[in-house]
């Protein structure tokens, strides 16, 4: 197969390491009756053809060869550039609903700082060279994205309006509550806790009782980008994926009171429409859906 | 005088057949993750737990028994392993990713039917198919997890992810097939990191003192 043939997507929305390329080897062969069809597709698009190739002239053979290429040119160009992984929306489950509705009397609200994580997807034909956590960006890239979760979070937090411990600013007594809740927020943005998670939560209660923790996680998973190759009819669509993750957990009973996740399959990127929606959907239930 | 024709030298075809499998097969590479001290040689029969769907766009519809559990006993069994589907129950909802990746000792230890030693659990994490501009594409994730009940751990981990499509009316055509394509690709790349039971690696019953190195080749080193 030509290797070289292969169009990349020039999609923006994805970092250098999810544009790299992993061709299935089996689809290689498979994609070989895509080359079949695709130049029969071409030429079944008569009417364009026609449209083109007028006036009937001595060149017309050329200008037939040409218009089959501009035709060609063209389908390839919206693929690339209009292709599915610029028009991601974020994908909510049906039963979300949002934060603001949980009953939350009295309840003193702990707002943890936001989990980033970053992972690669296993390249598929690099036998041993792949390392799991090879390109992945540095805590301080993902700075901004732990920023605009917080801001998500703490706004949603406040239509609670609970008495509210701001683990981004706390002090003192409160900052050690935060840094003993630090390490499981991971895990309360799944909505689960291990049994020492549990004792933590439950020693937190002792300290600052009728409290729950708002734990939020963004999974960020950079795949291969899209990409079609124009010998074989081979095609893909982008992978990379991005979910959000958020819960209330009680403290002294580790009941989760309301938690919520939505996909959204692309790499995040904070100018987007589609991490805007996904953040917003995140804490305040399945308003945009596919 | 008429030519002679040559015979065709079957080499070259059985040269062309080997190349084409060659292409097809996925190559060894190490796991995510392999508990340090754990061979893969001292795994004698797995057994398949119910599946694990992590999806949270769960649009798709996909019988997880049949191509998750089923094709993964498929594709174990083709390597050599001797595997059975056990009984066990569902995990429920209750549990996470994160609770499969970092389980509980206890919980491992109740997992399967007695006698069972290695147990594997595979999750569905996502998969969708759409159709492009002049096609149809398919993507899927898969995470397997495989624990010791013997001592309640996680000995191997690891994620296969498939990116597949076809453009043309073929492709167009295809679109319905191309979640179970992507999930089909995803395995068998999930489970590339199991080496095959050959002669070359062979089972090889744990060591009493797990500590102690093993003399034959290691699966990384015989690979």
């Amino acid at each position: 197969m030509a290797r070289g043939r292969s169009r990349r997507l020039p999609n923006t929305c994805l970092p250098a390491p999810a544009r790299q390329r992993s061709e299935p080897a089996c689809s290689r062969i498979h994609g070989a009756l895509g080359a079949l069809t695709v130049p029969f597709l071409y030429r079944c698009l008569t009417a364009a053809r026609f449209a083109c190739c007028i006036p009937r002239g001595l060149a017309q053979g050329m200008r037939q060869d040409f218009c089959a290429s501009v035709i060609r040119r063209a389908a390839l160009a919206a693929f690339v550039s209009c292709g599915a992984a610029c028009s991601v929306h974020p994908i909510v489950p049906p039963t979300a609903r949002p934060l603001a509705a949980t009953p939350s009397e009295s309840l003193t609200l702990i707002l943890l700082r936001p989990v980033v994580r970053i992972d690669k997807m296993p390249p598929a034909d690099a036998p041993l060279s792949f390392a799991p956590n090879q390109s992945v960006p540095p805590a301080s890239d993902g700075e901004p994205l732990i920023r605009s979760l917080y801001d998500a979070a703490k706004g949603a937090a406040a239509a609670l309006q609970p008495a509210l411990i701001d683990c981004q600013t706390a002090e003192d007594g409160d900052a050690g509550l935060c840094k003993q809740l630090d390490p499981l927020v991971g895990r309360l943005a799944h909505g689960s806790t291990t049994a020492d998670g549990r004792s933590v939560l439950h020693h937190v209660a002792e300290v600052q009782p009728n409290c729950a923790v708002l734990a939020t996680q963004l999974d960020v998973e950079l795949g291969p980008g899209a990409y079609y190759n124009s010998a074989t009819g081979q095609m893909g669509s982008a992978m990379s994926t991005s979910a959000f993750r958020a819960a209330l957990t009680r403290c002294d009973t580790a009941e989760v009171l309301w938690k919520n996740e939505v996909l959204l399959r692309a790499v995040p990127d904070l100018d987007s429409a589609g991490y805007t929606e996904s953040l917003h959907a995140l804490f305040e239930g399945p308003k945009v859906s596919r | 005088m008429t030519p002679q024709r040559r015979p065709v030298d079957m080499r070259v075809i059985y040269l062309c057949i080997a190349v084409v499998a060659a292409g097809c097969s996925h190559g060894w590479r190490p796991p995510l993750y392999q508990k340090p001290g754990f061979h893969t040689q001292w795994v004698d029969k797995i057994a398949i737990l119910p599946p694990f769907d992590a999806r949270i766009d769960k649009s798709t519809e996909v019988d997880l028994n049949e191509q998750l559990r089923t094709a993964s006993a498929n594709i174990l069994t083709d390597k050599g392993y001797v595997t059975v589907l056990s009984e066990s129950s569902n995990p429920g909802p209750a549990v996470t990713s994160d609770d499969l990746a970092e389980p509980d000792a206890a919980w491992v230890r109740e997992l399967g039917a007695p006698g069972e030693r290695w147990m594997m659990m595979v999750s569905l994490v996502d998969v969708t198919s759409s159709m492009v501009f002049f096609g149809s594409t398919g993507n899927a994730q898969v995470v397997a997890y495989l624990y010791d009940k013997k001592d309640g751990t996680l000995v191997w981990r690891d994620k296969g992810a498939a990116q597949v499509g076809q453009g043309g009316l073929i492709g167009m055509a295809l679109k319905d097939s191309m979640d179970e394509a992507a999930i089909n690709e995803a395995l068998g790349r999930l489970f590339a990191s199991i080496p095959d039971r050959t002669a070359n690696n062979p089972y090889i019953p744990e060591p009493p003192d797990t500590g102690v190195s093993l003399t034959g080749p290691t699966p990384a080193s015989s690979l």
